[in-house]
């Protein structure tokens, strides 16, 4: 295993009291496999992916559990050490690429720096020579030009794709992606999602691909966990989770997905509810008052219950068929006048 | 992009002076206006009436106020400032000899003000909300709500009454000594920098404290740099535009604190120029301090926004 999350739980101080964003959330990584972590805003899936390069601090948050990379425990390194893992063994792209690019110096400059500063062998020339090489490989069209420009220069899958060339630049073992597309429109996205995996492909990087959007995980993933509430609450192959989702709220959640094809002015299926407040979450199931099949069980926390050997549900009743969902989901409504 | 800044502050300064002849003709109109006069002034408390006329018609100051508007004017575009109503001197002399402890004091004051306040504010930013950031903003406080004459007077009890180390009051020329000339300035520079530093340490603290928490210093984080290359290649560099601003402005903060601070160090700079020109009346010395005044702070300005341009590729001309 490249990666190895056990019992991660992290909570955050907030006025409202401790907010328990992440609980007991155990995820392992192998080597060269792309895992999506689905959720909604507020599931905690950030939260991972910044717990596990240690950029969550303990000033800002009560961490536990371990973190194992590589066989070392990492999260037990203090941040001088830890430094060493970021950008080359592990290494981040975030939502907002021209955010998370500094506004007030070239992208050629960022990317030298980067390459300079990890390897201090590396001469100016051949430094200049793999950053040309690397906008090439994330396909940004005139390199050397591009080199200079500033981020506000760039269009948003320009800086994105920069970000990509920045994060893949001392080749890391795992990337991990924080909504990589969302900023993007359409073309854009489907232009990124195929350069991870091509990415993945060509230089064997692992990928954790955090996601609100299903479609993104169907697009690029091995695996599926998707989490609820600071948990996972289903985990399996992506051709699976995805196909025959087994915990009602997976279920829904593809409920709640616009169709193609589907009726203009059509009501999308909304989960009824709101996700429970993390500041004293439910003794049992967390998903229990918004679950169509619940029960007096789901009173008391379910486990992640093994379904098949690659399958998990965290649900006393793993339902099997769509179709049982789309009735309790979808309850038909006459569609309204279209607003436009 | 060089020339280009040149053609930029060309086309600046062209476009200051309007400003800065439309504030000339505000403080001759505003001198004009208020009452009383040199004549009054020079022909002492004892003169009549009738002598205090004849002094005013011989300065010229019953003729009228376009008239004397004008030949001013006209002495300014061929460099003449004209003579000061008391002074033996002329007003260009007067101004040319009081300049140099000014502009010592204030560039003196600034670079103490500036070497607290930008690595404060970006610790203070750093570490936000703790213990250090609450310190540093006490002095900020402190720095604003105590006004420079009171931290003088303090400074002369502590270091010349008590200590003995600086004289009290005074300034030694520059050609007597750099050296001399700069100690005989601590004192009235710290007591000037430090408000200084209070008002620049603040927009400091809080664009700093921004760029700390922004994406892109995560990101940089997340690229394994150093603490230092990040918070000098990084954070510094990405959030200085504000206090560069901050900077400039406060030089015009600088030449109010001036005026005080030069009178209680008795230094015999601009300031003092100005309060006794006040009081006499010596429109022709208050017209040139004035001028001198605004065409430094127009200046100062272009020079704040061609610096700012440097530092932010985003700025374009």
């Amino acid at each position: 295993m490249l990666l190895q999350v056990q019992d991660l739980s992290i909570n955050y101080a907030s006025s409202a009291g401790r907010v328990h964003a992440v609980d007991n959330l155990s995820l392992s990584v192998g080597e060269g496999e792309i895992i999506a972590v689905v959720g909604e805003s507020g599931s905690g899936k950030s939260s991972v992916g910044l717990a596990i390069p240690g950029l969550i601090t303990a000033s800002i948050a009560t961490i536990s559990g371990s973190i194992w990379f590589k066989g070392e425990e990492i999260s037990r390194l203090p941040s001088h050490d830890l430094r060493k893992f970021r950008g080359k063994e592990i290494s981040m792209i975030f939502q907002n690429a021209r955010a998370a690019l500094n506004p007030v110096r070239t992208v050629g400059d960022q990317l030298l720096e980067t390459l300079q500063t990890r390897d201090k062998d590396l001469s100016a020339s051949r430094a200049r020579a793999r950053a040309l090489e690397l906008f090439e490989l994330v396909g940004i069209s005139d390199p050397i030009t591009r080199l200079g420009a500033y981020p506000h220069q760039l269009s948003g899958g320009m800086c994105q794709r920069v970000m990509i060339a920045l994060a893949v630049s001392l080749d890391p073992s795992l990337l991990i992606a924080d909504e990589p597309t969302s900023a993007l429109d359409v073309t854009v996205k489907v232009q990124i999602l195929q350069l991870l995996k091509r990415l993945t492909a060509q230089i064997g990087t692992s990928i954790i691909i955090i996601t609100h959007d299903l479609n993104v995980a169907r697009a690029l993933a091995d695996r599926v966990a998707v989490m609820y509430a600071g948990q996972i609450v289903e985990l399996g192959p992506a051709v699976d989770v995805l196909k025959t989702p087994k915990m009602p709220y997976t279920q829904a959640l593809f409920q709640s997905l616009p169709r193609l094809g589907g009726e203009r002015g059509e009501q999308l299926a909304a989960i009824p509810g709101q996700p429970p407040n993390l500041t004293a979450p439910p003794q049992g199931c967390r998903f229990a008052d918004r679950c169509p099949h619940a029960a007096n069980i789901c009173q008391s926390a379910p486990e992640l219950f093994g379904i098949t050997d690659s399958r998990k549900a965290r649900c006393f009743f793993p339902h099997d068929s769509l179709l049982r969902a789309q009735t309790s989901f979808n309850q038909p409504e006459e569609p309204k006048a279209a607003i436009s | 992009m060089g020339s280009n800044i040149f053609a930029y502050s060309i086309r600046r300064i062209v476009a200051g002076v309007p400003v800065v002849l439309i504030v000339v003709f505000l403080t001759f109109a505003l001198t004009y206006l208020t009452p009383g006069d040199a004549a009054v002034y020079l022909a002492g408390d004892d003169a009549t009436p009738e002598q205090v006329q004849e002094v005013r018609s011989s300065l010229g100051l019953d003729r009228p106020f376009l008239e004397q508007f004008l030949t001013w004017l006209v002495g300014l575009f061929s460099g003449n400032l004209g003579n000061s109503l008391v002074l033996p001197q002329t007003v260009g002399e007067a101004l040319l000899i009081r300049a140099e402890p000014t502009i010592m004091l204030a560039l003196f004051a600034q670079v103490i003000a500036v070497a607290l306040a930008v690595p404060l504010g970006v610790l203070a930013g750093k570490f936000y909300g703790g213990r250090f950031d609450r310190a540093v903003n006490v002095f900020a406080v402190a720095g604003i709500a105590v006004p420079p004459f009171v931290v003088g007077i303090g400074l002369i009890l502590l270091l010349s009454v008590v200590l003995a180390l600086f004289p009290a009051t005074g300034y030694v020329r520059l050609e007597d000594g750099l050296l001399g000339s700069l100690g005989s300035l601590v004192m009235p520079a710290i007591a000037l920098g430090l408000a200084q530093a209070a008002f620049i340490v603040r927009i400091t603290r809080s664009t700093m404290k921004e760029v700390f928490s922004s994406d892109f210093i995560l990101a940089a984080t997340m690229r394994g740099f150093s603490e230092k290359r990040i918070v000098l290649k990084h954070v510094v560099r990405a959030g200085i535009g504000p206090t560069i601003s901050a900077i400039g402005v406060s030089f015009a903060t600088l030449i109010n604190g001036a005026i005080v601070v030069e009178i209680v160090f008795n230094i015999p700079g601009l300031g003092r120029l100005l309060t006794s020109a006040v009081e006499s009346r010596d429109v022709p010395i208050l017209q040139g301090l004035l001028l001198v005044i605004t065409v430094a702070y127009v200046l100062l300005n272009i020079l704040t926004d061609v610096v700012q341009a440097a530092v932010n590729p985003k700025v374009s001309f």
